[in-house]
C-alpha cells in the first residue's frame, strides 16, 4: 500500500461561464519514506495539486488514498481527523502573527485537545530539534524567514505527522537559508520517517533532497521517476526545459548567449559515477586537435551521487563531432541533444 | 461657576459616560456575532452562504442609512414597549444600540477580512473546525484591528448620546440644549463642549494605547 496514492484526479475551476481545467487525469504514487518532488512553472497546477492531497481542495474527479483511506469517503468530522497526520508548510509560513514561537506550535495540539502543559513541552522539544530553543518567546515578526519557517516545521511536527507537504517552502528564502531549511526537511525524513512531499518551480530544490520527481505542465503529469534518471534522460520538453533554466541560473543574459550560438551542434553531457574526476573534454580536444564551446558547466549533487553536467558547442564538421560523441559515450557519458 | 452648575456637569458626564459605555457594550453583544456570521458566510468567507450574507447585509445596511437623529424619532414606540418611557438615559440607551449595532458589525467584518488567508488555511490544513478557526484565529489575529474598530465606535457612540439630548435623552447633550442653548447660559454651553472633547480623546487615547500594547506585529 502506497502512503499516497492519486487515482485519475482531475481539478476544474468554473468562474462564471468560463471552465479552467487545473488538473487533468494525474495518477501518483508516493511511497512511505520517499521525498517526493513536484515540479512545474508557476500556473502549471502542481499547487492545486498538494491541496488536494488533504482536500483543502476538493477535486472535481478521480480518488486521494492516504494509507489506504480514501479521503472523498470521509466526514467533514473525519477529514479534520485525516489531517492532523497531514502536515503542511506553506511559501509565507502562515504563523499567527500574534502568537509567539511556543505558542504557534502549541496551536495544532491545543485544538487537538491537549493539555497546556503538556503541549508546550513537546513546544520545547520541537523547538530544539529545529534548532531555535532560545526563540520560544519571539513573535514571528521578530523572527528571519528562515526562522519563521523553523517555526512553521516545529509547528507541522507537533501532532506526528505520517505526511508532510511543502508548499514552496523555500521559495521565499535566500539560496543560503533555502540550503538549511531542506538539510532539516532531509533530517526529518530521515529521523522520523516522514514521507515529504514538495512542491517547487526549482529543479535544484528537487535535486538536493528529493528521490522521485513528478512533473506537472499545463495541469497534466509528464513525466515521473527517480530524480537521477529524470535529470540524467529528461524525456518530455517540460523537464528538459527546468533542467537547462535551472542549469543557466535564469540569468537572461546567459539564456540570449545560447540561444544565439545557433552553428554547431549543442549536446548535453552527464556525468555519472567517477567520470568528473578524469579530464574527459581536455583529453577529446587534445586528441582530436578541434575545439570545443562549452556553453555551460555545473557539477551538483544528486540524490547523493557526485554529478556534473555540460553543455558543449561541437564542431560544425559531422565527421569529427559523431567521433566527438563516441569517444565521451565510450568514457560513460551521458549524451543528448540540446535544441 | 457655582457648586450647582458643577452638580448639574457631573451629573450629566456621569449620564454621558453611562449611556456611552452601557451603548457600545450592548451594540458589540448584537454586533460582533453578526459581524463574524457576515465574514463566515462571505463568499470568500470559510463557510460561505450567499443567502444568510445577503439578509445580513441588506438589512445593515437599511439600518444604517438612516440618519440617527430621524431612527431616534421612529423608535419612540418600541423604546417605550422597551423600558417604559421615551426620555431619560436608559432609554437613550435603545436607539443608541439600534444604531451602533450595524455600525458594530461592519467594523467586526472589516477587521475580521483582514486576517491573512494563508494563516486560516494553515490552521484548516491542522484539521481546524471553522468553529475553531473563528475563534483561535480570526479573533486572535484581527485583535488590534477589532480594538481600534471599538475606540472608533466609542467615539461615534459618545457623538451621537449627545445628539439625543434633543429629545430631552440625559447627559452632556441634553444639559447643553436645555441651557446652553434654551436659556442662554454659554458657560454651561462652553464646559458641555469641553467635557464632550476631553471624554473623547481619553476614549481614543486609552483605545489606542491598548491597541498598540497588544499587538506583536510590530
Amino acid at each position: 500500500m502506497s502512503e499516497i496514492e492519486v487515482r485519475n484526479l482531475s481539478k476544474t475551476f468554473t468562474q462564471k461561464d468560463l471552465k479552467v481545467d487545473a488538473l487533468k487525469d494525474i495518477n501518483i504514487s508516493i511511497e512511505k519514506g520517499d521525498i517526493y518532488g513536484i515540479i512545474g512553472m508557476s500556473g502549471a497546477g502542481k499547487s492545486t495539486l498538494v491541496r488536494c492531497l488533504n482536500y483543502l481542495e476538493k477535486p472535481s474527479d478521480g480518488q486521494v488514498f492516504i494509507e489506504g483511506q480514501e479521503l472523498g469517503a470521509l466526514s467533514e468530522k473525519e477529514l479534520r481527523a485525516a489531517r492532523m497526520k497531514i502536515a503542511m508548510i506553506f511559501q509565507s509560513f502562515n504563523l499567527l502573527q500574534q502568537k509567539n514561537a511556543v505558542d504557534n506550535i502549541t496551536f495544532p495540539l491545543l485544538i487537538q485537545g491537549k493539555k497546556k502543559k503538556e503541549a508546550r513541552e513537546r513546544a520545547k522539544e520541537l523547538l530544539q530539534t529545529v534548532g531555535l530553543s532560545d526563540k520560544a518567546k519571539s513573535y514571528p515578526s521578530q523572527l528571519s524567514g528562515g526562522q519563521q519557517q523553523r517555526v512553521a516545521i516545529a509547528r507541522a511536527l507537533a501532532c506526528d505527522p505520517h505526511i508532510l507537504l511543502c508548499d514552496e517552502a523555500t521559495s521565499a528564502l535566500d539560496p543560503q537559508t533555502t540550503e538549511q531549511i531542506l538539510g532539516l526537511l532531509k533530517q526529518i525524513n530521515q529521523e522520523m520517517g516522514i514521507t515529504i512531499v514538495i512542491i517547487t518551480h526549482q529543479m535544484s530544490v528537487i535535486q538536493k533532497i528529493c528521490n522521485k520527481v513528478a512533473i506537472i505542465e499545463n495541469g497534466v503529469l509528464v513525466e515521473e521517476g527517480q530524480v537521477v534518471d529524470i535529470f540524467n534522460h529528461p524525456k518530455s520538453r517540460a523537464a528538459r526545459e527546468l533542467i537547462l533554466r535551472d542549469a543557466q541560473g535564469g540569468l537572461p543574459g546567459e539564456s540570449a548567449m545560447v540561444d544565439e550560438i545557433t552553428e554547431g551542434k549543442k549536446i548535453r553531457i552527464v556525468f555519472s559515477e567517477n567520470s568528473a574526476f578524469e579530464p574527459v573534454i581536455a583529453n577529446m580536444i587534445l586528441q582530436f586537435g578541434q575545439p570545443v564551446n562549452i556553453l555551460r558547466a555545473d557539477t551538483r549533487n544528486v540524490g547523493g551521487v557526485a554529478k556534473g553536467a555540460m553543455i558543449l558547442q561541437l564542431p560544425t564538421d559531422r565527421e569529427v563531432r559523431l567521433k566527438m560523441e563516441d569517444y565521451l559515450r565510450e568514457r560513460g557519458l551521458e549524451i543528448e541533444e540540446v535544441y | 461657576m457655582d457648586s450647582k452648575t458643577i452638580m448639574l456637569l457631573a451629573e450629566g458626564l456621569r449620564e454621558t459616560v453611562y449611556m456611552t459605555l452601557v451603548s457600545t457594550f450592548l451594540g458589540y453583544v448584537i454586533g460582533l456575532p453578526v459581524g463574524i456570521l457576515l465574514t463566515v458566510t462571505d463568499k470568500d468567507g470559510i463557510k460561505p452562504n450567499a443567502f444568510i450574507y445577503r439578509i445580513l447585509d441588506v438589512i445593515i445596511n437599511i439600518m444604517r442609512s438612516i440618519p440617527f437623529l430621524i431612527l431616534l424619532i421612529l423608535l419612540i414606540p418600541f423604546t417605550r414597549f422597551l423600558v417604559g418611557k421615551s426620555y431619560g438615559t436608559t432609554a437613550t440607551i435603545v436607539p443608541l444600540v439600534v444604531s451602533a449595532a450595524p455600525y458594530i458589525a461592519r467594523m467586526v467584518e472589516s477587521s475580521l477580512k483582514e486576517v491573512d488567508a494563508g494563516v486560516i488555511e494553515a490552521a484548516r490544513s491542522m484539521g481546524a473546525s471553522n468553529w475553531t478557526i473563528v475563534f483561535r484565529v480570526l479573533l486572535v489575529e484581527a485583535k488590534t484591528s477589532l480594538i481600534v474598530g471599538a475606540t472608533i465606535t466609542l467615539g461615534t457612540i459618545l457623538g451621537y448620546s449627545a445628539m439625543a439630548g434633543t429629545v430631552a435623552g440625559g447627559g452632556l447633550g441634553d444639559l447643553a440644549i436645555q441651557y446652553g442653548y434654551y436659556r442662554w447660559r454659554t458657560d454651561i454651553m462652553l464646559m458641555t463642549v469641553a467635557l464632550l472633547v476631553i471624554l473623547f480623546q481619553i476614549f481614543q487615547m486609552i483605545g489606542m494605547k491598548l491597541a498598540s500594547v497588544l499587538d506583536h506585529r510590530k
